[in-house]
Formats: structure tokens, C-alpha cells, sequence
């Protein structure tokens, strides 16, 4: 197929729902899942990656993400939100990976600076990566629950209703987690200017 | 406007104007209630300076070979089972006598034994043994590389991502 | 000769893609040849599993799980498919930094070809692979072989040839 066709085909695909790409997918047309993939890889990622604070660990996880979206795509039907499924399942494999205690989260070290450079612009960067630790540290310190409805709630900027279904609880516990989890951030982080 | 600190269930109002996401509306008559409210405007400062730190935590960018590797993942795992799985489960499923059974996995194990010969290396003395990263992590690319070359454009081919 | 046959190597991998037709580099006189001794893959996997993760708990941890998630990718493919890159490995890494530096942007320009294509340059590098060395270079150098293929398309097929060991 001419690549002009196959471009303009993409570009008709990424403005579709996400629903609508899976079922396309699960119909057997394998181009719906590029643009699936680019447009959730991100999020999905970074989600991952403050969840369980090693860059490394949370692309892997991605991966193991998007391949089982891709080997459910027989089954798949469009009961719920594509996004809410997604996260669900990258919530769960965090989850997995926090618990079994196998990640090593990444530190924020001193002794990543180098040595030689004494300027003004090492002192700043010394700050900021203690500033930085400190905000992980203080991530890293709630519950998990608290911490996933955190990250989805501030940086995936998704809704009450959305979180609720991935953490499957209701709204209003929700609301009350998020409450806690940032009294307790605001506590933890009172200090810092 | 009730106050949402001192209303039962009104304090994701406070949370949704510092996150930006109520109506102009309902914005308005939040900005009113916090011009009178010290603990209301006391709350939401606190709470944005914690916002606006939380603000500082920037994700990497996504690494460039993110899409390549599970498209390799795809390719491996995406349609099948392993193709020792599929012979693994071809044996469970019928039931075999105890002593043909033992015969095929004397079998099996020599039928592995002779497939997985390993090359020679030189025995390596423990507490002399160092490794290169770098080079290990090149290598390992361009294996990668070369599996990819070799299955690409084959029956096992699962490009049109 | 074997001055000549490097030199010809130097000549067929070190060549740009834009190359036009003429500028085509000559196949090479001489077959693929393998590095004696193990690879570093293979100094790994003649350690004990405790050897091994001695030596990978030295890394950083990132870096360490980065490269055992690899080599376990690479430790649970078919036996089969392990041989055969192994003895590819072999011969790639015998050839020069800049060799392998192009013999890498053609393999991925190879994957990056459309799936028609790929599949059709795919069926014919597997036939060059099955035909002796001497054999090998005339089908390379044929009239109909410079019909069928695009002058990218040959440098791709020479570069898959190069890595694969006579039969």
C-alpha cells in the first residue's frame, strides 16, 4: 500500500476513540494500535514511573501493559473507559512490583553531580536534586492507594469518577483518599520554600 | 455558598478550584466564600504551594526504543505460546503409560542436551570475573538487532503496529 | 589476498546509502569469516548463575535489572534461533567499527522497509544464505539481482549476506 494512503489512514485513526481503535484492532486491522500506543504510552509511563520511581522498571512494566492490551484484543469489548482499563492494569503490575520489593528505586545522589564543577550552577542543581528527593520521598511515604489516587489525580488530571473505577472503590472514597494524601504531603513538605 | 471546610462532603470543591477543573461559575462563587473564609483561604493556599511543589516532580521523556522493544515482545509473545510450551502442553493433554512416558523424557532431555551444547568459554575463577556493561549492553543490541532482521519479513513477522 | 578482500569490505560497508548505482561497491572476493573465541554472551553463559549474578550485582541497580530483563529475553528464545544469531553475531563482530556501524543502519532501514518489500528481500538473503560463498557473490552481482532491487535494497541484501556464515 502506498505510504501516502497508510499516513492519511493514521491520521483518520488517531482522532478515533480509543474504543473504536480496539475494536479495529480486535477486528484484525494491527495499524490501530500505533496510534493507541502513542497516545496513552506516555501517561501510562509516567504513571508507572512515580509509582515505582525507576525509570528503567516503569518502561518495562509499560511494555507488559500494552502487550497484554494487545494479546486481550480477541475478548476486548467496549464496556468501560479504554483508559480506565489501561491504568487499571498498570496499577495492578505496580502494585506486583512494589509488594514483591523487587525495585530499586532510583535516588536523587549528591554524588551524581561531578566533582570537578564547584560553580554556581552545581549549588543550584545540588538543591534541587535534594528538593526533588525530598517530593519523591514524600510520594514514596503514602499508601499505595493514597499514592496511586495522587498520581492519576494530579498528573494524569483524571476525574473522581475515573479513579474510582480503577481503584474500584466509589467516588466518595476517592475524595476522602485524596484528602489524606495531601494533608500528608502538605505536612511532609510544610518546609520547603 | 456553605462552607466547604466545615460542610460534610463539600471539600473536593476546594480541591477541584485548586486543581482548575470547576466552571467559571463555580469558580466565581469559590473566589467569593474564600474573600471571607480564613480557613477556607488558608486551606487553598497550603494546598497550592503543595500543588505547585508536586509541579517540580517532571517525568523522563520516554525512552526512543521504547516502541521497538515491545514490538520484540510483541513478535515473542504476542500470538503464541512458546514453542516449548506448545510442546509441553501437547504431552499433558494425553495421557501417556508411566513407562513410555519416562522414555520420552529421557528422550526430550537428550533431544535438549544436544540442542543447547554450550560453546566453549574459558572457565571463569570466581573473584577474577569482571564485565563491561557497555559492551555487554552493545552486544545484546545488536543481537537484538540481528533477531529482528531475521525474523522481520517472515511468517513470523507482526509489523503494521 | 587477504589485503584485497579487506580493503573490498572496507569498500562495500563503509559506502553511503544515497551511494548512486555506480558507485556500488564490488561484492567481496572472500566469504564471511567469524572472530575466533567466545563472545562476551558467551563468557556469561559458561558462569555459574552465582558467578553471574555476582558480577551483575556490581552495576548499578538500574542497569543491572535493564541487563538482566535483556538477557533473559534473549536466554528464553528457541535454542534454535540462539545458534543461528550466535554464529551471525560471530561474523558481525569480525568486521571493522565502521563495517558494523553501517551493517547496523542497513539492518535498520531493513526493518524499516514495508512489509511487502521486507518479506521479499527477506526470501532472497535466505537464499543467498543457503548458496556457497563463490555462488553467493556471482547471484549478487547478476543483471537480473541489479533489476530486481533498488540500489539501497542491494546494500541491505550484501549487508545480510556478509553476516551469514557459508553453510
Amino acid at each position: 500500500m502506498p505510504e501516502r494512503v497508510l499516513n492519511s489512514m493514521e491520521a483518520v485513526a488517531a482522532l478515533e476513540p480509543d474504543a473504536e481503535l480496539m475494536l479495529r484492532l480486535k477486528a484484525g486491522d494491527a495499524d490501530s494500535f500505533g496510534p493507541l500506543l502513542a497516545r496513552h504510552r506516555g501517561p501510562v509511563i509516567h504513571f508507572l514511573y512515580r509509582m515505582v520511581q525507576n525509570a528503567a522498571v516503569a518502561e518495562e512494566l509499560a511494555q507488559e501493559v500494552f502487550l497484554r492490551v494487545y494479546k486481550a484484543r480477541a475478548s476486548y469489548v467496549a464496556s468501560a473507559k479504554f483508559t480506565t482499563w489501561l491504568f487499571r492494569i498498570a496499577l495492578h503490575l505496580a502494585l506486583n512490583n512494589l509488594r514483591d520489593g523487587r525495585v530499586d528505586r532510583e535516588s536523587v545522589s549528591i554524588e551524581d553531580l561531578p566533582v570537578a564543577d564547584r560553580g554556581p550552577s552545581a549549588e543550584q542543581r545540588l538543591i534541587e536534586a535534594a528538593r526533588l528527593a525530598e517530593i519523591r520521598r514524600a510520594i514514596r511515604a503514602l499508601p499505595e492507594k493514597q499514592r496511586a489516587a495522587v498520581l492519576m489525580h494530579k498528573y494524569e488530571e483524571m476525574g473522581y469518577a475515573q479513579i474510582a473505577e480503577v481503584l474500584g472503590c466509589s467516588e466518595s472514597a476517592v475524595k476522602s483518599l485524596l484528602f489524606r494524601a495531601y494533608e500528608a504531603l502538605r505536612a511532609r513538605l510544610a518546609h520547603m520554600g | 455558598m456553605e462552607c466547604p471546610i466545615q460542610a460534610r462532603g463539600k471539600k473536593d470543591l476546594l480541591l477541584d478550584y485548586c486543581s482548575h477543573s470547576l466552571d467559571a461559575g463555580a469558580m466565581a462563587e469559590v473566589e467569593e466564600h474564600l474573600a471571607a473564609c480564613a480557613e477556607c483561604k488558608a486551606w487553598t493556599t497550603a494546598h497550592m504551594r503543595t500543588w505547585s511543589l508536586l509541579d517540580e516532580w517532571q517525568a523522563a521523556p520516554v525512552s526512543p526504543d521504547f516502541e521497538r522493544k515491545l514490538r520484540e515482545r510483541i513478535a515473542l509473545e504476542g500470538e503464541s505460546a512458546p514453542w516449548w510450551k506448545s510442546v509441553w502442553q501437547s504431552f499433558a493433554a494425553r495421557p501417556l503409560k508411566p513407562a513410555l512416558s519416562l522414555a520420552l523424557a529421557v528422550l526430550l532431555l537428550l533431544g535438549g542436551l544436544l540442542l543447547v551444547r554450550p560453546r566453549s568459554a574459558p572457565p571463569v575463577h570466581p573473584g577474577q570475573e569482571t564485565i563491561d556493561a557497555d559492551r555487554l549492553e552493545k552486544a545484546l543490541d545488536d543481537v537484538d538487532l540481528l533477531r529482528q532482521v531475521g525474523s522481520a519479513g517472515g511468517s513470523k513477522d507482526s509489523e503494521a503496529m | 589476498m587477504r589485503a584485497l578482500t579487506a580493503v573490498l569490505w572496507g569498500l562495500l560497508l563503509v559506502a553511503p546509502v544515497a551511494a548512486q548505482e555506480d558507485d556500488l561497491p564490488p561484492p567481496p572476493a572472500g566469504a564471511p569469516r567469524a572472530l575466533a573465541g567466545p563472545t562476551i554472551l558467551d563468557r556469561l553463559e559458561a558462569m555459574s548463575p552465582e558467578q553471574r549474578q555476582r558480577l551483575l550485582d556490581k552495576l548499578p541497580p538500574e542497569r543491572r535489572q535493564r541487563i538482566e530483563a535483556r538477557l533473559k529475553a534473549y536466554e528464553t528464545l528457541p535454542a534454535e534461533e540462539r545458534d543461528r544469531l550466535r554464529r551471525q553475531y560471530d561474523t558481525f563482530r569480525a568486521l571493522t567499527p565502521e563495517q558494523k556501524q553501517n551493517a547496523r543502519r542497513l539492518f535498520q532501514r531493513f526493518i524499516e522497509l514495508p512489509p511487502g518489500r521486507r518479506q521479499v528481500l527477506r526470501r532472497e538473503a535466505d537464499q543467498l544464505s543457503r548458496l556457497p560463498w563463490p555462488r553467493r557473490q556471482a547471484r549478487l552481482g547478476s543483471p537480473e539481482f541489479e533489476h530486481r532491487f533498488s540500489p539501497e535494497e542491494r546494500q541491505i541484501l550484501h549487508a545480510l549476506a556478509a553476516i551469514t556464515p557459508n553453510p
